[in-house]
């Protein structure tokens, strides 16, 4: 569905690479997460997966079209949720929604009825005919994913989804990601909730100044540890365990 | 605290002039020289202008031993127009601005908060001020008044004086406007009124005919006394201090300017937290479902730039001022047209009766048939003024990802917002045209036509230039709308360029061309010919892959 390959972004020409050849697979039906600190390359990355930024080397293919060559059709079929819900506020919830039917030419029943049903789950629906300035970031959030699963995407590309959601609406959200997969679409999404991504996600990419550390299958990529050890371990060169320990001697 | 905090309020001030707030101290220390010099040359300028009014005024004031009298009304006038100006600031300085809360948050005291906020607003207001008082006070020395060391600093102190008197209503206007708008929902449709009540003030009162003022002023010099005497008292006191002979009434004139303005300061400091950080007393919308229209991304995204526009009253009043003006000169000329000639004479020899030098000179030339070209002329030109596409790239700032992650052509987005601007635009050139048309005796066809097609093409190259312009040259980190219409430099060039292409055939005539046996009609004809050409080229230009190159590397 999202195929990364030697994907590498610099933002000037000589300067430092923000994303150094990353080549990354999300196949449909798997959630695949993307794990590294901040400024480690992710929202780049994922900003280049939606067509918004450029790219310096590599393709990027979204259910084997080119974002580069073919962004319209791309963007048809995938929908992105960035980390900071930025959305018009002078408009209201509704003809924000309505708005994004429009842009995505959803049928007027398609679209009452998904927006009847998504707002219900988010528990945003009461609040629809207000202005979006008057909406907290969690509120904008919310309607940021409504948004997003209005044309009914085949893949989401999500920016720190969960952050400023309530624990329903997250765990909504989470049920969602996996019915969204199971029932074939695809999710590439970024965050720092690794408990989160653990319990989420079937595949995982770790990421550390712009450079591919470790991906694949979850419990290949943790082995026996915990995802937090490992993230730990490979990002920060820190051996938990042995941290741990000299912790519990220097108490002693 | 309170030394930091006014520096912030003075570079932000400084920003209006200069861009952005954030940098090094070097470039602020650099912001502030040049926030001083342009403050400096301003004053300068306006003061030698109102010199040049109020010489006269002085005169005829001092002939009648009514010096006291000059310095109350400049005054008065002095007030006027800082209140008019600063009430407008106050509102969005003080009670709505955005970094209040985040402050409150910090050990900072709220006195200290406002404190920084109204030292700004009174600099402000002490900049009108001081422009008023000193011109008045170079032309009662330049025209032979007498002063001593002790009436200078009098009337320099009066001078600081008296914008604590404009710096306290306008404190109290923009709290009350404040606590109107957080109980309505047409917010900025509120405050553009509010805004445009008070242009309007400041034009009736400053462009009337000065010669006709100053006349009915000393005619009636007696009673303009007794009123300042009685209902002005303030001001009457601040004329004689400065007179320099009476520090009896300037201790007044002082009790005057302080004590509302301590009062007002105690109860805006009692006040404040609760002020800035009460929500919106708008009874909350409950969404019911109803069926939704769809329409074309274009159309949505047309709706959407209209949407947005009529919600930011900056918006409206910066780029969309040139319609409210073209439809008040369009009164106005139709007004003079109608008010001699009774409908007997031409539009044309009422003009040139108006104003009997400059009109005459272009009827010679041009005829009266060409002089009523010259009002759809006018009108195109003034389309200039309503560049409401011009910042609409920037506007969208942050929430640029939408549209770029949308499936939705460059072209379309760009068309979207000309469309947006043509919406707003053209229906007030067609209402101008319209009552021209109407109501000039002896138009004919040619000059009807003319009136009705050069403004409608002038809209349309505005908004065409405006999106391209924006598109090379627009910047989308501006902190709110009301920045990226006031300081982008992407908003000057469809100014400009309107105004230059509008006219250009026609200042060509009059400077190079009258001579040459070319008509005015054909200047006219070609005057239509040059946007029209242009426009279509723009449109083609919003459909090429050069604009979609454009577009796709906008916030990269």
């Amino acid at each position: 569905m999202l195929q990364i390959s030697h994907y590498t972004k610099q933002y000037s020409t000589g300067g430092a690479k923000a994303v150094d050849d990353l080549s990354l697979h999300i196949r449909p039906g798997e959630i695949y997460g993307f794990l590294g600190h901040n400024g480690a390359g992710k929202t780049t990355t994922i900003k280049a997966c939606c067509g918004i930024l450029d790219f310096t080397e590599g393709e990027i293919l979204i259910n084997g079209m080119s974002v580069r060559k073919q962004p319209l059709e791309c963007k048809k079929i995938m929908a992105y949720i960035p980390d900071n819900p930025d959305l018009y506020e002078f408009m209201s919830g509704i003809q924000y929604l309505n708005f994004i039917g429009d842009v995505y030419q959803v049928p007027a029943d398609m679209r009452e009825k998904r927006i009847a049903e998504y707002s219900a789950d988010m528990g945003i629906t009461d609040a629809l005919a207000e202005k979006v300035a008057s909406y907290s970031h969690g509120m904008k959030q919310k309607l940021a994913i409504v948004a997003a699963l209005m044309h009914d995407p085949k893949l989401l590309i999500m920016d720190e989804p969960f952050v400023g959601l309530d624990p329903k609406a997250a765990f909504i959200l989470k049920k969602f990601m996996r019915r969204f997969c199971d029932n074939g679409g695809a999710i590439f999404f970024s965050t720092h909730v690794l408990d989160v991504a653990e319990k989420l996600c079937d595949k995982i990419a770790i990421i550390r100044g712009g450079k591919l550390l470790a991906d694949g299958d979850i419990n290949t990529v943790k082995g026996n540890e915990s995802l937090e050890e490992v993230f730990l371990e490979l990002v920060d060169d820190i051996r938990v365990d042995e941290d741990a320990a000299q912790e519990g001697e220097k108490h002693a | 605290m309170l030394k930091l905090l006014l520096k912030t309020r003075i570079l932000a001030l400084a920003d209006q002039f200069s861009g952005q707030t954030k940098g090094k101290q070097a470039i602020n220390v650099r912001k502030i020289a040049l926030l001083a010099c342009t403050a400096v040359l301003t004053l300068c300028l306006f003061g030698f202008l109102l010199s040049k009014i109020l010489k006269p005024l002085y005169i005829n004031m001092a002939g009648m031993d009514m010096e006291w009298l000059y310095f109350a009304m400049v005054g008065g006038l002095a007030f006027l127009v800082s209140f008019m100006f600063t009430s407008i600031y106050a509102q969005g300085a003080i009670f709505e601005a955005k970094d209040n809360e985040m402050l409150l948050a910090m050990p900072i005291p709220p006195s200290a908060i406002l404190g920084s906020r109204i030292s700004a607003l009174y600099i402000l207001n002490a900049f009108f001020s001081v422009a008023f008082m000193g011109a008045a006070g170079v032309v009662k020395l330049t025209a032979g008044g007498a002063a001593d060391i002790g009436g200078v600093i009098l009337y320099v102190i009066s001078a600081f004086l008296l914008a604590l008197i404009s710096t306290t209503l306008s404190c109290l206007l923009g709290w009350l406007v404040s606590l109107i708008t957080r109980r309505i929902r047409r917010k900025a449709i509120f405050q553009m009124v509010f805004s445009l009540l008070l242009l309007g003030a400041f034009y009736a009162v400053f462009l009337g005919d000065i010669n006709q003022h100053l006349k009915t002023i000393t005619d009636n010099s007696e009673g303009i006394a007794g009123v300042f005497r009685g209902v002005l008292y303030p001001f009457y006191a601040m004329g004689v201090a400065c007179t320099g002979k009476d520090i009896g009434m300037f201790l007044i004139f002082a009790a005057c300017c302080i004590i509302p303005f301590a009062l007002v300061c105690l109860a805006l400091t009692k006040s404040f937290v609760r002020i800035v950080t009460t929500r919106s007393g708008v009874k909350k919308l409950k969404y019911e479902a109803k069926a939704l229209r769809s329409v074309s991304p274009v159309l949505a995204m047309t709706k959407k730039e209209l949407n947005r526009f009529f919600n930011s009253s900056s918006y409206m009043l910066n780029a969309g001022l040139g319609l409210v003006y073209s439809l008040g000169m369009t009164i106005m000329i139709v007004v003079s047209a109608n008010s001699q000639s009774a409908g007997a004479t031409s539009a044309a020899t009422s003009a040139a009766a108006a104003d009997p030098g400059f009109f005459e000179n272009i009827v010679n030339i041009i005829g009266t048939d060409g002089l009523k070209l010259v009002f759809g002329l006018l009108l195109a030109s003034l389309a200039a003024f309503s560049y409401i596409s011009g910042p609409s790239i920037s506007v969208e700032s942050n929430n640029i990802w939408i549209l770029k992650s949308s499936p939705v052509t460059a072209s379309q987005v760009l068309r979207s917002k000309v469309y947006a601007h043509l919406i707003v635009a053209l229906p007030f050139s067609l209402v101008c045209s319209v009552i021209m048309a109407a109501a000039i005796p002896e138009m004919g066809l040619f000059a009807i036509v003319f009136t009705f097609l050069m403004p409608l093409l002038a809209h349309i190259f505005c908004a065409h230039i405006g999106v391209i312009a924006n598109l090379y040259l627009g910047k989308l980190n501006f902190p709110s709308i009301a920045k990226a219409v006031k300081s982008n430099s992407a908003a000057l060039i469809p100014m400009l360029t309107t105004a230059v292409i509008s006219l250009l055939p026609t200042i060509l005539f009059f400077t190079v061309l009258k001579e040459s046996g070319v008509s005015f009609r054909t200047i006219a004809v070609i005057s239509l010919v040059l946007p029209a050409v242009l426009d279509t080229a723009m449109y083609a230009f919003l459909h090429s892959s050069a604009a979609q190159k454009r577009w796709d590397r906008v916030g990269q």
